[in-house]
């Protein structure tokens, strides 16, 4: 019989082991995405798959960098997927304070027409939206992807689930020393929503990072196109003529700034998706 | 006033605000749908690619849009700024290009229906009677009339300029011409001792020798692609007699006994001879013929295989087999439209005829295309160079001559993608091998036509 502090290493031996292959299962595309980014137009296509480039293409880079303006195209995305974050960071604790904290008629009833709208598909708005869009005048400018975006029935929510924890008792004694609403948010509620505010800002920052639909709808002019629809900007009607090789080196440094945020914000997103129960 | 009749006012004012935003919106909407009238009121002095309708002082933005990629708008680019610049220098050329073919036409249709088109617009035959049967298109024909492109119609492919009517009216013009052979592998195919293809070859030559250059799944002989996709498969289907629909669209014809055969042809390849690769070999492997998997390759006259093969094997192409009812070749290809509520549709139309008769414009589309142009003259621009023009000695008689003589439109109708969505649905089960009997899904599919033509035109009529 094992003794016991030997089959718990066993046992964490294949803990390891099986994390560590969940972890290559999870990581191989994105390397194959870095080597692909060095190969030729030919290696992409070879079958059996090569892993390693033959000869690493550097001029990849400099090629899909000099073709389209990935920069005016990093320009915008940081702009809109900015704006918005803060924006919706701004709405939804707003929204999510007032449905959580004031007393106001049918402030229930407004709550489950606000969160009724999560359910209608976004193909069914496409249209009604456009043509709003269209009358203010917003086609093909920035405005038309950041406006609406600052709202968001699904943040509003995580918001208020979260305000609803916080004791009624820090509020009440604000109100005594003569707060106003507004410094009641302020200066109680935000502070100690940090958690849900990372949370929401980290989910916010991604699905704008990497929204395409909506932005290929609105956007007409190149210079201001958001780097998703830069990268498909390669993408050609026969297969075969898609320069693969570029959209990969393209991806790879487009991808970077998301990297790093995922990096700086680590502790925020676990702890948010650990306080929240939400996965990504 | 107390708070809650405030609440009430701010809410009747703004629910007639929106009223009153709405309604405008359906003005204006009304108005651009009365507005097809075209005239044609030469008030300026007219040059040899402008009609003189339109103030050559004008200014505004004009927009196109296009699914043409990074690379390959390049030369649209120049053709574009060239006539803006020297016909209407104070127009400013808005250009949406770079959208993926699957986009473009998710995008296409919210902008035209939500009353935002663009100027001119590229087209596809697959869709090009779609739009036009729910008057999103402009119709060419006053303008062919009025300002005839020099050639038009006699100089361009028949086909082409068929694949864009609806209801006998021009609704775009083409701008290339693909069609299909076939690409052989040379390595594989010398050493079976048999003489290339040729047109006269039948589909039973190319089983024969198919079945020669099969090496269990290792190397297969023939991929002609999937019996699922319909348009590309349609020259089979009449090569054998068969077809899809009848003229009129009342009736199908998947019960003919050469559709039948047709289809039966094609899944014995995979399943029954196994000389063509089976679905799981073909989908984790996009390019069977580049990894040097199949011998011969049914595939488009683009010579995009040329940049992937690098030289990897000896290569060259072939004319496509015929059938016991004769010989007939894929022709697909694109074209440029001007939609129903563009606002300068004078300009996109000498713009379109700019582009697609001027010679020296048909040379730079030729040369920096991959494909064909559209009118017949200017072919020597679409034959390949260099490297190229070496492995396919043939090119012109594959990919121009016989195209010329046996192309066949593919009869995309007005509810194309409603029924392809049908046909594959049932020609999948063939595909994959589900079921082996085509006379089983021909019929089923039969059936499930019948009840499309019937619901979709027969009670319009």
């Amino acid at each position: 019989m094992l003794k016991k502090s030997t089959s718990k290493r066993l046992v964490d031996y294949l803990s390891y082991i099986l994390l560590i292959l969940t972890g290559i299962v999870v990581i191989l595309p994105f390397v194959w995405m870095i080597l692909s980014s060095f190969k030729t137009a030919g290696e992409i296509w070879t079958f059996p798959p090569v892993f390693m480039p033959k000869k690493f293409q550097w001029s990849n880079y400099v090629e899909a960098w000099k073709a389209l303006p990935f920069d005016r195209f990093f320009i915008n995305s940081l702009l809109v997927t900015i704006f918005v974050t803060v924006g919706q960071l701004f709405t939804c604790s707003l929204g999510g304070y007032a449905f959580a904290r004031l007393r106001f008629p049918g402030k229930d009833k407004l709550f489950l027409m606000y969160l009724a709208t999560m359910m209608i598909p976004f193909p069914v708005l496409m249209i009604p939206l456009f043509i709003i869009m269209q009358s203010f005048g917003w086609i093909d400018t920035l405005k038309s992807i950041i406006v609406p975006g600052l709202f968001s029935a699904w943040g509003t929510f995580l918001m208020r689930q979260f305000m609803m924890g916080i004791p009624r008792t820090l509020e009440d004694a604000a109100k005594i020393d003569g707060c106003s609403y507004w410094g009641l948010y302020w200066k109680i509620i935000v502070p100690l929503c940090k958690p849900v505010f990372a949370t929401l800002g980290i989910f916010t920052f991604m699905g704008t990072w990497n929204q395409f639909f909506w932005p290929l709808i609105m956007i007409n002019t190149i210079s201001n196109k958001t780097l998703p629809l830069g990268l498909v900007m390669f993408q050609t009607r026969i297969a075969a003529e898609t320069p693969w090789h570029l959209i990969m080196a393209a991806s790879c440094a487009t991808v970077l700034p998301i990297i790093i945020l995922f990096i700086i914000g680590q502790k925020y997103y676990v702890k948010g998706i650990v306080t929240s129960g939400l996965k990504g | 006033m107390i708070r809650r009749d405030f609440l009430k006012r701010l809410g009747q004012l703004g629910l007639g605000a929106y009223g009153m935003s709405f309604l405008r919106f359906c003005e204006k909407a009304s108005k651009s749908i009365s507005n097809e009238i075209l005239p044609f009121d030469v008030k300026f002095p007219a040059t040899d690619w402008t009609m003189g309708i339109v103030d050559p002082q004008i200014s505004g933005t004009f927009k196109i849009m296009s699914w043409e990629s990074a690379f390959q708008f390049e030369k649209w680019n120049l053709i574009i700024n060239e006539f803006f610049r020297t016909y209407y220098p104070n127009i400013k050329v808005q250009l949406d290009w770079g959208i993926s073919f699957a986009n473009y036409n998710t995008k296409l249709p919210v902008l035209l229906a939500g009353g935002s088109p663009p100027d001119m617009i590229w087209m596809h035959d697959t869709r090009a009677k779609s739009f036009a049967a729910i008057d999103l298109l402009q119709e060419l024909d006053p303008f062919l009339e009025f300002f005839k492109p020099d050639g038009w119609p006699d100089e361009y492919y028949p086909t082409q300029v068929e694949s864009f009517k609806y209801s006998n009216k021009q609704y775009a013009f083409p701008y290339d011409y693909a069609t299909g052979g076939l690409y052989i592998n040379l390595d594989m195919y010398e050493k079976i001792d048999e003489e290339l293809p040729t047109e006269d070859w039948t589909f039973d030559d190319l089983l024969r020798v198919g079945k020669k250059l099969t090496k269990g799944d290792r190397q297969f002989g023939l991929n002609l692609g999937s019996e699922a996709s319909a348009g590309n498969q349609y020259w089979i289907l009449r090569s054998f007699g068969g077809d899809w629909f009848n003229e009129n669209l009342t009736e199908s014809k998947f019960n003919l006994p050469e559709t039948i055969e047709a289809y039966q042809w094609m899944t014995d390849l995979r399943w029954k001879h196994k000389v063509a690769p089976v679905p799981e070999i073909t989908q984790g492997r996009p390019q069977p013929f580049v990894d040097g998997v199949v011998a011969i390759n049914a595939d488009l006259g683009a010579p995009a295989f040329g940049d992937l093969l690098e030289d990897k094997f000896n290569w060259t192409i072939a004319p496509s087999p015929k059938g016991p009812k004769g010989r007939f070749q894929f022709i697909g290809g694109s074209a440029l439209s001007i939609p129903l509520k563009a606002t300068h549709k004078h300009i996109a139309y000498e713009l379109i005829r700019y582009i697609l008769s001027k010679p020296e414009n048909l040379e730079i589309i030729g040369k920096k295309g991959r494909m064909f142009v559209s009118r017949m003259s200017a072919y020597e621009y679409g034959l390949p160079q260099g490297r190229l023009a070496q492995k396919m000695k043939n090119y012109k008689k594959v990919f121009y001559d016989l195209a010329r003589r046996d192309g066949v439109v593919v009869p995309y109708i007005s509810k194309y993608q409603e029924w392809d969505d049908i046909y594959r649905r049932n020609m999948e089960m063939l595909y994959f091998g589900e079921e082996l009997s085509a006379k089983k899904v021909c019929l089923k599919l039969h059936d499930a036509t019948n009840r499309f033509l019937e619901r979709t035109y027969l009670k319009k009529v």
